[in-house]
């Protein structure tokens, strides 16, 4: 296939909740996409919108949930008008999903590694003589000691980081074309997050994946992403090559959220939390830049409807009237 | 200054289901018969033997790799789970002999919280952020006016950052972050003597997590609250740990003031484990790469070091003996054959 023929494409894409209280305007216009073999860093703080958009994005949308515009593309899919059988076709094969809360995620009464097993089995990749040793073989690629004997745990049976590991290891046997990682590895510890992201990295360049990673480690997104798409309220606010996005920040936001990073030695105080909090997402009317009560250098200007993304160098897109 | 908790010797043994010595007398004659060897059950030995203490007023850091016994442990001691053996002292009461499913009418319910590993899997689905935090307000502090109940919510809330429009949510409603600070919330709101944190700021953002562990050295130095701090991220602990334990399969293998615990690690699990830390100067720079797997829990060899095949010091005799407990200074302690006193 075409390398630069996007695997997932969203355009446009806005999304509404229904609430007691309210509409919540979830995501507006969001655009993004990931080429096969690579693997892209979505970030930004908490409720910004970064598992709606991946959701979404799957086609499980919470049932309160509407699309209110925009596609969806997932390798020539139009997901947003697929039936549901389709759908869940596609998902397991074409794309995994790793969940934010992976105990949840888990049948609680099937030991993990049949779990794992139904996976192989659905994708002919092991049959009934080799199944059990192939799910060992995949319990030990995430680290888990001991993995003949785990294989007959139940998730309750694990830690929690364990279950995180379970997740990753049925989301890889799929052998999806993408995978759709929220949060992989956040509550493990360093030594095993390396081993798995290595894990993540070097299976997406052996059978040219492509992966979707989402995250508030920017640290992280630096060590693995090619790109990295930022958000903010439900608004992408910035998506750049890496390197370039942390030598060069555009967005007033994007600069703001490096600079929150705690960097080992220091205080508390030294960390700069950053002012205000998101805009109340039900609000009839939200400023065309949901950032701009919290940004430094909102001027008159920014109040100016239609903003949108503006090119500021080849594959550098800045949300931003006065980008910096 | 006397301890208001003091753990000692706790060990936490899961006999492995299906694996051990049946009820059917039928069925252990069959197995008797089929293997030569004894009956044998394989036993999990997720604590094993840790011995702590934590003061009033101090914040104690808990780490160590996924899988060591980190919730197993501070499960225990919220008393949600019983003990195999050992000792859990709080204000001087051995609430340990209580079992856990009394513990709810014991006094101390009140003065320890613990905030859950997983924000999802511990929020009632049928609560609103709201009644999440009300509850153990109505329940443990009997607050039942509705306007108190209304202020005392809301406070809360807004002191971990949660925006008051998300209080009438249910948990699918909310993103992760959103979640783990409800979860926060709940616990803060009674005002415990002692806190205890699973992996509290892993689902928060930078920017959340900042507000959070300034509330918490807040929350310290006004109210003399206690923490037991268990995280991963090794900064975070550096920021607001008194002190830092650090957990090993089961076992603390290195224990101390957590500023000599990052400048002057003195166990090869702690060196690796500081040397992993992003931009950590400490150590001369030097990353250690941890090679090989981490042995099993499951019956683990009483005569070796559990960290042997993985260290990068290891010597024959790591494998023949379990290493000692060195003093390394009056307050910190190594458990390897190779820690020295300083
Ligand atoms: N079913 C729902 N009903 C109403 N609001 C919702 C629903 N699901 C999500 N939201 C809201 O949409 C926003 C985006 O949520 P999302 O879960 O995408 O955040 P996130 O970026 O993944 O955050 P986190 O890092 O905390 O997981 C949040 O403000 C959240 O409260
Ligand atoms: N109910 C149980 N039955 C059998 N084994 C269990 C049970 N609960 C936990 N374990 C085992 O105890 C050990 C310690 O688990 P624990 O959840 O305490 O780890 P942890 O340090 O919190 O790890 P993480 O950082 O991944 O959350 C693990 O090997 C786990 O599989
Ligand atoms: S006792 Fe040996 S194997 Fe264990 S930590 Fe020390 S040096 Fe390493
Ligand atoms: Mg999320
Ligand atoms: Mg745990």
């Amino acid at each position: 296939m075409n390398e630069r023929v996007p695997v997932l494409s969203v355009k446009d894409l806005s999304v509404e909740f229904r609430t007691r209280s309210g509409v919540v305007k979830a995501l507006e216009n969001v655009s993004f996409h990931v080429n096969r073999g690579e693997m892209i860093g979505i970030v930004g703080e908490s409720g910004s919108g970064k598992s709606v958009s991946a959701l979404t994005a799957m086609g499980i949308l919470d049932e309160a949930g509407r699309v209110t515009q925009g596609s969806i593309n997932l390798g020539g899919l139009d997901v947003l008008n697929a039936s549901e059988r389709y759908l869940q076709e596609m998902r397991g094969r074409d794309v995994s999903m790793i969940f934010q809360s992976p105990r949840t995620a888990l049948n609680p009464i099937r030991t993990v590694g049949k779990q794992i097993g139904d996976v192989l089995r659905r994708h002919g990749s092991a049959t009934r003589q080799t199944v059990r040793a192939q799910a060992i073989k995949s319990l030990m690629s995430v680290r888990i000691p001991d993995p003949e004997r785990r294989h007959d745990a139940y998730p309750f049976e694990l830690s929690g980081g364990m279950c995180q590991r379970i997740m990753i290891a049925m989301a890889l046997s799929c052998q999806p074309e993408l995978l759709i990682a929220d949060e992989p590895t956040t509550g493990l510890d360093v030594t095993t997050q390396a081993a798995i992201m290595d894990l993540i990295k070097e299976l997406a360049k052996e059978r040219n994946m492509a992966t979707v990673l989402i995250t508030h480690d920017l640290g992280m997104a630096a060590d693995y992403c090619d790109r990295i798409v930022v958000m903010h309220a439900g608004h992408v606010i910035e998506q750049a090559p890496t390197e370039e996005l942390f030598l060069k920040p555009r967005h007033p936001y994007t600069a703001k959220l490096m600079k929150a990073t705690p960097h080992g030695e220091g205080s508390l105080d030294d960390i700069e939390s950053i002012a205000g909090g998101l805009p109340d997402l039900r609000s009839e009317h939200l400023p065309p830049c949901r950032f701009s009560a919290r940004c430094e250098r909102h001027e008159d200007m920014c109040d100016m409807p239609a903003l949108i993304a503006d090119e500021v160098s080849p594959g550098h897109m800045v949300t931003c009237r006065r980008p910096l | 200054m006397s301890a208001l908790l003091e753990v000692d010797d706790l060990k936490k043994h899961y006999v492995l289901a299906g694996q051990g010595p049946s009820d059917n007398p039928l069925i252990r004659w069959v197995r008797s018969r089929m293997t030569s060897a004894e009956d044998h059950t394989p036993i999990l030995h997720a604590v094993d033997g840790v011995s702590f203490e934590i003061n009033p007023g101090e914040s104690l850091g808990l780490v160590g790799e996924s899988g060591c016994g980190k919730s197993t442990l501070v499960g225990m001691l919220a008393r949600l789970s019983d003990k195999s053996s050992g000792s859990i002292r709080f204000a001087g009461k051995d609430i340990g002999e209580v079992p856990s499913k009394v513990f709810h009418a014991e006094p101390e319910r009140t003065d320890i919280q613990i905030v859950f590993q997983d924000p999802h899997e511990s929020l009632n689905p049928r609560f609103t952020s709201f009644d999440t935090i009300a509850e153990p307000l109505k329940r443990l502090k009997g607050i039942t006016d509705k306007k108190e109940l209304t202020e005392r919510v809301e406070a809360v809330a807004a002191q971990v950052d949660l925006p008051k429009m998300l209080l009438s949510r249910f948990p699918h409603q909310l993103s992760g972050g959103q979640k783990a600070r409800v979860n926060i919330a709940r616990a803060v709101a009674v005002e415990p003597k002692l806190l205890i944190l699973d992996e509290p700021t892993s689902a928060l953002d930078v920017s959340v997590q900042a507000v959070i562990l300034k509330l918490l050295v807040q929350l310290k130095n006004d109210l003399g609250m206690s923490y037991l701090f268990v995280s991963h991220d090794l900064n975070v602990v550096r920021l607001l740990c008194d002190r830092v334990i650090v957990m090993y399969l089961g076992q603390i293998v290195e224990s101390g003031p957590a500023e000599e615990i990052f400048t002057k690690p003195a166990h090869p699990y702690t060196k690796a484990l500081i040397s992993a830390i992003p931009n950590s100067a400490v150590v001369g720079n030097q990353r250690v790469r941890l090679t090989g797997d981490p042995k099993s829990p499951i019956d683990p060899d009483p005569n070796a070091c559990r960290f042997h095949g993985r260290c990068p010091m290891g010597e024959d005799k790591c494998a023949r003996a379990a290493p000692p407990k060195v003093d390394v200074t009056s307050d910190h302690y190594a458990v390897c054959h190779f820690a020295q006193s300083a």
